[in-house]
């Protein structure tokens, strides 16, 4: 099997040892965020260079990509991927130990305030979000208090841990309050639907990625056209959606400028125009139409900013 | 054939908008998951609006440790069994 055409479950987990992530986070608690910065790009480039699959897998997406826009891919930008991911590692090791900060969030004049109505009501929502941008700064639509929603909800992202116990392992150690928060998607089971539609029901987030099938059941796939091509999306996070019968919006956070963490945030919340209010058989083509309106939008955001999109595995390959 | 597993088909199938199988076409004791010639050939995800409609209907919940839940699920008898003993009324 080429590189390029490896799943992600298949793949390693990026970067190697716990001590890798020890110094990551070291480095990110003691030393000021510019010099953090310089040295992730210092290491990214070596990594870069040694990694020829992961270059491989990044060019899959950008070329795709760049090609819808007529253009080739610029120099160097599997490179500037790789390090933007980097990046947002660093990001999620700065949400993890609490240290969002909230004025950095650009809100976009979308369903946002219909999301935070509908918190301050009491009612729960279900969020789907993507590999693009930063998923933590979701966890900042709790923390608004005083600014946004006047009540305390919990969000549960729901989480694949396949593949990257280290990093998780580390994130534990720095919360384990948010830890007990996470759904582990590999053990949905029939309590897990039964847990999520009551947190909902109390007035909780629950969260989960559009754009990674599943570790576990290759099978269960929704084919639609992205970036020119078509790939697969995960059938179960979106018939989870029709299955709560809960309002479902799209979250998108995205830093305003790629290779800085310092960064502002845009933050955008839209809410589905698909219902679930249908009878069975009607629902996988509503289905269908839910994961039509996300691809969209992710398509969108990533043509606006490429290298924020995380999923280095070739998201088109079309024999599993 | 008991009331409640009689129930238990009825929710079953309503709530999966089973057509074509009515409660008598349901095995008290064969699986309802998987493959098998008596098996219901329910998947992973009827199972997760199968634990919502069971929880409507009669008021219980299922613990979180998965493999215990799995045996709750094996059978509608089993499901009866469960909800026996963990009914609030």
């Amino acid at each position: 099997m080429s590189a390029e055409n490896q799943n992600w479950f298949e793949l390693k987990e990026v970067g190697g040892s716990l001590w890798h992530f020890r110094f990551m986070l070291w480095i990110t608690c003691h030393l000021p965020l510019r010099v953090v910065e310089f040295l992730v790009a210092v290491v990214c480039f070596f990594f870069w260079l040694g990694a020829a699959p992961v270059r491989a897998r990044s060019k899959a997406y950008l070329k795709r990509l760049y090609a819808l826009q007529g253009r080739n891919i610029p120099p160097f930008a599997t490179y500037r991927h790789v390090l933007s991911f980097a990046l947002s590692m660093i990001e999620k090791l700065l949400g993890w130990r609490g240290v969002i900060p909230l004025k950095n969030v650009e809100t976009q004049g979308d369903d946002l305030d219909m999301l935070v109505e509908q918190l301050d009501r009491g009612e729960g929502a279900f969020l789907i979000c993507s590999h693009l941008g930063n998923m933590e700064m979701l966890r900042s639509l709790t923390g608004y208090g005083k600014i946004h929603t006047h009540r305390q909800f919990t969000v549960h992202p729901v989480v694949d841990f396949s593949g990257t116990s280290k990093f998780n392992a580390l994130l534990y150690e720095l919360n384990p309050d948010l830890m007990n928060t996470v759904v582990d998607a590999n053990k949905i089971g029939v309590d897990s639907a039964v847990g999520m539609k009551d947190w909902i029901a109390s007035g909780d987030l629950v969260v989960i990625a559009g754009d990674r099938t599943s570790a576990n059941s290759t099978d269960r796939n929704v084919e639609m056209k992205f970036l020119g091509e078509t790939a697969n999306f995960p059938e179960g996070a979106f018939t989870l959606a029709s299955i709560l019968n809960a309002p479902i919006y799209f979250a998108f956070a995205i830093r305003k400028k790629d290779f800085d963490i310092r960064s502002s945030y845009e933050m955008h919340i839209v809410r589905a125009k698909t219902s679930f209010d249908c009878s069975r058989k009607e629902r996988l083509a509503r289905v269908a139409a839910l994961v039509q309106e996300y691809v969209g939008m992710l398509e969108k955001h990533c043509q606006r900013h490429p290298y924020q999109w995380y999923n280095f595995y070739n998201f088109w390959r079309k024999n599993f | 054939m008991s009331d409640l597993n009689q129930k238990i088909k009825e929710v079953i199938i309503k709530s999966l908008e089973l057509e074509d199988i009515t409660p008598e076409d349901i095995y008290d004791d064969a699986p309802l998951f998987g493959e098998g010639d008596r098996s219901l050939g329910l998947d992973s995800i009827d199972a997760l609006e199968l634990g919502i409609a069971i929880k409507e209907n009669f008021g219980v919940s299922f613990s979180t440790v998965n493999e215990e839940t799995k045996k709750h699920f094996a059978s509608v008898n089993a499901l009866a069994a469960y909800i026996s003993a963990n009914s609030p009324s």
